[in-house]
């Protein structure tokens, strides 16, 4: 019942969001050629508990690897580094006014030796089609049509012009037309038998335990490691203790104190980093007439320590967030130069309340700011269980009550704080949640700030920032994407519609005792966390024997 | 046979007071916890199975008596319906998987503190006022004072993770073949030790108790002092005359001792991820599983049930007297 | 059964009670642990919330306990948890006592149909797996209080106590002073309270004790799963924070042992003093050099704690 925010981070990844600003891009996965190592690799993306046997592609809750080790989709668009990976596709290239994607295939064959076509990719598109309960991502929302051209051309055709909604098109997984197509609705489906052209195969399954060999046909090369090992643990002590005592290679887990209990055990081998990978905000309900005013939203923002939230609360795994919604350093890239200087957030409690005076408040007798009669006063929602954000929580409580702000924390269940924040009416004033994100910061903005976005929880509805995001959907040039996103950077910075707090980390521990090659800090060159999608496959056809 | 009838009716009573509590709970909770928790499934769940849920949890808009016949319909067909973390493995699915493991952990931890127990407290009333009689018995109940999760957790750091000597998770090894080969065998035993050991520990204390104080009564009764008086040795007035009959409250004592230890074995499970139920009730309780919640509770109070049950069933055959007054006990 | 009429002096058996070494023993500790708590506020070095000092330090003069990872003193935390584990324990267990006494009695007292059902009430409520019932029950609360906590504990568990109770009940029930008081119209809680009470004193201390000790391990359970909210402050809640923080992995003993020994402490104090109370009502299980014959048998069963 620990660190829950992992959870947040899982789910934000189920909504993977991918950009294309340029097209064609090709950064193939660089393949060693090295003899196959007999270890297995341990690896426990996220201590969940116990498996079920499962590995539909199409399920949320399929076994982790699913994605990735088994099952591939056309590209990998990574979220932490911006880059774009072929897997099934070679090369894709934009028409039609931005509105049909042609994707050259891998010419390859599925685990069973039956060969990949492009009459897979046009059957998996068809099912979504048929069964719309399958369909998470709402491909046939936006498609008009996917049609095969040839064995190994596939051309997709949009309803109308969203070239960054391309991104979740090519990520859908790819299924055998010849084990799927009497299956039935896959959304039903557990599949335990699972037939895939990525570099692993399931070897064996138990609730506690299942195993991938490798494809030795796999298109990318014979993989490094003959075996991935996945156990099942607990989210307490016991995921914590595996991989203290060296029983685990490669971890996507929340460890307290990471410092003493992992590392100092085998500083030689024992390693993490936890690269940015959302922003942490605390969401204003723009709704309420108190908080829709500017200057209570800047007084808070200025009246809030990230540093103490990054230190105590996050246990000094994250850094403060950008002032301008950008996740930075990955998304240093789309920096608007005239706002350099203004990237970081300050601590000012006293600038909070003069900020607060000029707006015309007043303290009341109990020291809370108030104007015409009405103290400034807001309940707080956080998950309950998610004991970092509820940690923050506290801390936000006791700083902006020494600005003058009251603040009373309410901690709710996942299921009544989700109703609260991203139903259709939203019942709360402040809360503390995290944002979508993609491989541009386009994703996150979209999703946060447009008026129709997927988790618009402040409920934001401008006319500028909803033009700049329509603007940049509409085009791949990417200086023309820049201009359109400095303009929501700048809204950002000056409207503060919610206030940045710190970065939500990637959890991404591993150990080189018997695998190296793994992505580094100072490499960061793809989302390293085993409960990646994609990227963990990626990530293993990199590694290569410590000896 | 009007006793086993009686204590047949009682068993169907629990069952059903427990379904009744599941269907119940939800709905008197502040907050709907069930329409939040559509919510929280609506876009990742087929509109299909959000129905079946509805049904299941009888949240439409049927008056609720309707509700509860549908649902107790659908619980006795044994739908117990879809989990949400696993969705869409059904709760059943689950079930199934789990609840050998804790069968096995539980009959063994339970049966050898019984045994053991008895055992022990039969051999302390035989020495009564000597060193064992006055230590065992507070020895046994510091542990059964002490919360079963904080000793588990401490088994775990020092006799495995510090120390190497048990693993610390897991039923069997990883690299064992389930079936009937003896190296998944011993794998099993090897990976139960501690959880049996902390359930033992902190639940023998009652058994060693219970007994020495049925004994120290039996001893007392008219014709144990008699035969005392006739020259009887002290070692067949223990066995064959006091243990006998200070044995039957003992069994009276197992049923319900059995729902104490239940509970603890679900921390237990948590502690070490042992792949049993009270595991994936821990795990569906952080991950708001409500269908899992639900079917995994539902399960353990009949398996409670059905285990006081046999014993009752069993006490009728040993004391006849039981049986004739009926099912009023 | 023969059974003579009990309403035995209080006085001796006090006396009894403070004769017997194991009762002695086990009062005292307890009482420690009660003065601890009643006197947190003054004992207590520092706010158990405030997040000031330096965080995961070791035991030492300012901080006995040493800190937690936010850099909150855990010696203060566990004077404070105390308090609220002993007022959970005590009060849960009164709760308890009181539905139990009033249900098992009233059940013993009437007999017949009404027995009928509300024995079958208890005994459905004593086969329901206790932790179970309170998981399931927590599951829809989510982060309650501890007392709130004490109250389900108590709600949940009271048949183990109306069990002995009723059966008591149903054994004194047809005993002269009792259909006297019948007969000259007392109200039945009069009965009940004034007639019946008095005769099972050791009866309901030692549910008392069993059911404070069972509630105070219920509520550190529940505590550790995580039920109650960050701002309660138990030894449970230590338990779970400390689980939290890593103190197992990182060596932080004094942060988890000095709440799972004071659960265990007190769990003792009160299982000695039940035993105590045991060797005073129920002759038999004292240990005589010569064992005298006695025919009152109040047939106290052993009682398996929650």
């Amino acid at each position: 019942m620990k660190k829950q925010f992992l959870t947040a981070v899982a789910m934000s990844a189920l909504t993977i969001g991918t950009l294309l600003g340029t097209s064609g891009s090709a950064f193939a996965a660089h393949m060693p050629k090295l003899a196959q190592s007999t270890t297995p690799l341990e690896v426990v993306p996220s201590p969940n508990g116990n498996f079920q046997d499962n590995f539909n592609p199409f399920s949320a809750n399929a076994n982790y690897g699913t994605l990735g080790f088994i099952y591939e989709p056309l590209f990998y668009f990574d979220n932490v580094s911006g880059k774009t990976f072929d897997l099934l596709g070679t090369n894709y290239s934009w028409s039609n006014g931005n509105k049909t994607v042609t994707v050259t295939l891998r010419n390859t064959n599925w685990s069973d030796g039956k060969p990949f076509t492009s009459a897979d990719v046009v059957f998996t598109f068809n099912m979504l089609k048929k069964y719309p309960a399958a369909d998470t991502t709402g491909q046939w929302q936006q498609l008009a049509s996917v049609k095969a051209a040839g064995p190994h051309k596939v051309v997709f055709t949009f309803k109308t012009t969203n070239v960054p909604f391309a991104s979740y098109t090519l990520n859908i997984p790819i299924v055998p037309q010849h084990q799927w197509a009497s299956l039935g609705d896959p959304s039903k489906a557990t599949m335990t038998s699972p037939i895939g052209t990525g570099p692993y195969t399931l070897g064996s399954f138990s609730a506690q335990d299942y195993k991938y060999v490798a494809n030795d046909k796999y298109w990318g090369g014979v993989p490094p490691i003959k075996t991935l090992d996945f156990p099942a643990y607990s989210g307490n002590n016991a995921g914590d203790m595996a991989l203290a005592s060296g029983k685990v290679d490669w971890a996507g887990m929340f460890l307290p104190n990471i410092q003493g209990i992992f590392v100092n055990k085998d500083a030689q081998h024992n390693h993490y980093y936890y690269p940015p990978g959302n922003v942490v905000m605390l969401y204003t309900n723009l709704k309420d007439p108190i908080l829709s005013q500017l200057p209570v939203r800047q007084a808070m923002s200025l009246a809030i320590d990230r540093n103490k939230l990054a230190n105590e609360g996050e246990y000094g795994y994250t850094k403060p967030a950008s002032a301008l919604g950008l996740i930075l350093p990955n998304n240093q890239a789309w920096v608007d130069p005239a706002l350099k200087s203004k990237v970081n957030l300050s601590y000012n409690p006293a600038q909070a309340m003069k900020v607060l005076e000029k707006a015309g408040y007043k303290k009341n007798s109990q020291g809370i700011f108030a104007k015409n009669g009405k103290p400034l006063s807001f309940s707080l929602q956080v998950v309950a269980g998610w004991t970092d954000w509820d940690t923050d929580a506290g801390l936000i409580q006791q700083e902006l009550k020494a600005v003058g702000i009251n603040v009373n924390v309410e901690q709710e269940a996942f299921s009544a704080y989700n109703n609260n924040l991203s139903g259709t009416k939203k019942s709360y004033q402040l809360a503390i949640s995290w944002t979508n994100t993609g491989p541009s910061p386009y994703f996150l903005f979209q999703n946060m700030l447009w008026s129709k976005g997927n988790y618009n929880v402040e409920q934001l509805s401008n006319k500028t920032v909803d033009n700049a995001l329509v603007s940049f959907s509409q085009t791949t040039n990417p200086g023309q994407q820049k201009q359109d996103l400095y303009k929501v950077e700048n809204y950002m910075l000056n409207q503060v519609p919610s206030i940045p707090l710190f970065y939500g980390p990637v959890w991404y521990e591993y150990r080189t005792m018997n695998y190296t090659g793994f992505p580094t800090a100072a490499n960061p060159w793809i989302n390293p966390s085993p409960y990646t999608n994609y990227a963990n496959a990626i990530v293993v056809m990199h590694l290569h024997p410590a000896h | 046979m009007r006793y086993f009838l009686n204590k047949l009716g009682f068993l169907l009573l629990t069952i059903w007071a427990a379904l009744t509590l599941n269907f119940a709970l939800p709905r008197l909770m502040p907050g709907n916890p069930a329409l939040n928790m559509l919510a929280k499934f609506q876009g990742k769940m087929p509109p299909q199975a959000l129905k079946a849920f509805e049904l299941q949890f009888g949240f439409s808009n049927q008056p609720w008596p309707i509700q509860y016949i549908n649902y107790l319909g659908s619980m006795l067909t044994g739908h117990f319906g879809f989990s949400y973390t696993y969705y869409p493995v059904h709760v059943s699915t689950i079930i199934a998987q789990s609840l050998p493991w804790t069968l096995g952990l539980l009959g063994i931890s339970y049966l050898v503190s019984v045994v053991l127990g008895t055992v022990l407290g039969i051999f302390i009333a035989w020495r009564r006022g000597g060193v064992t009689d006055s230590i065992t018995p507070i020895v046994s109940m510091t542990f059964q004072a002490i919360p079963q999760f904080w000793l588990a957790v401490v088994f775990v750091y020092f006799l495995a993770f510090s120390n190497n000597i048990f693993p610390m998770s897991h039923s069997y090894g990883n690299t064992e073949v389930p079936g009937l080969n003896w190296p998944f065998i011993r794998s099993v035993v090897y990976h139960g030790f501690l959880p049996f050991l902390v359930v033992f520990l902190t639940s023998v204390s009652g058994w060693i108790i219970g007994m020495r104080n049925n004994m120290m009564m039996t001893l007392g009764e008219d014709y144990v002092v008699f035969a005392e008086a006739k020259g009887v040795s002290p070692r067949r007035l223990i066995f064959n005359y006091a243990a006998r009959n200070a044995i039957l409250p003992q069994v009276t004592s197992m049923a319900i001792a059995l729902t104490t230890i239940i509970g603890g074995q679900i921390l237990i499970e948590q502690v070490f991820s042992y792949q049993g139920i009270g595991f994936q009730l821990t795990n569906a309780v952080t991950s708001e599983d409500y269908p899992l919640i639900q079917g995994m509770f539902l399960i353990v109070a009949v398996f409670g049930v059905v285990i006081n049950f046999l014993v009752d069933i069993l006490y009728g055959r040993l004391d006849p007297r039981i049986r004739r007054r009926g099912a009023t006990s | 059964m023969m059974q003579t009429k009990k309403k035995r002096n209080s006085n001796s058996a006090l006396r009894g009670f403070f004769r017997n070494a194991k009762a002695v023993v086990g009062f005292s500790i307890f009482s420690l642990f009660v003065i601890i708590g009643i006197f947190a506020p003054l004992l207590a070095p520092y706010d158990p919330q405030s997040t000031n000092f330096a965080p995961s330090l070791g035991p030492s003069v300012a901080h006995f306990f040493g800190t937690t990872n936010t850099g909150q003193d855990i010696f203060s935390q566990f004077i404070w948890g105390t308090q609220t584990s002993l007022i959970v324990g005590v009060g849960s267990s009164l709760i308890s006592t009181l539905i139990g006494f009033i249900i098992g009695v009233y059940a013993g007292y009437k007999g017949g149909t009404v027995d009928g059902i509300l024995n079958t009430i208890m005994n459905v409520f004593l086969v329901m797996p206790g932790l179970a019932l309170l998981i399931l029950i927590e599951s829809y609360l989510k982060s309650s209080t501890p007392l709130i906590n004490g109250v389900i504990i108590a709600v949940t568990g009271w048949a183990w106590g109306a069990r002995v109770f009723r059966s008591v009940a149903m054994s004194i029930t047809n005993r002269d002073f009792i259909v006297a008081a019948r007969l000259s119209g007392a109200k039945t809680w009069r009965i009940m309270f004034v007639e019946i009470l008095p005769n099972m004193t050791s009866q309901i201390a030692s549910n008392l004790i069993y059911a404070c000790l069972g509630a105070i391990l219920a509520e550190s359970s529940l505590a550790y799963l995580g039920f109650e909210s960050i701002s309660s402050n138990s030894w449970g809640t230590i338990l779970f924070w400390a689980q939290n923080g890593g103190a197992m992995l990182s060596g932080s003993w004094w942060w988890f042992v000095p709440p799972g020994i004071a659960i265990a402490l007190v769990g003792t104090s009160l299982a000695l003093m039940n035993f105590g109370i045991d060797q005073i009502t129920n002759p038999r299980l004292r240990i005589h050099k010569k064992r005298k014959i006695s025919k009152k048998n109040p047939a106290l069963e052993p009682s398996g704690g929650m």
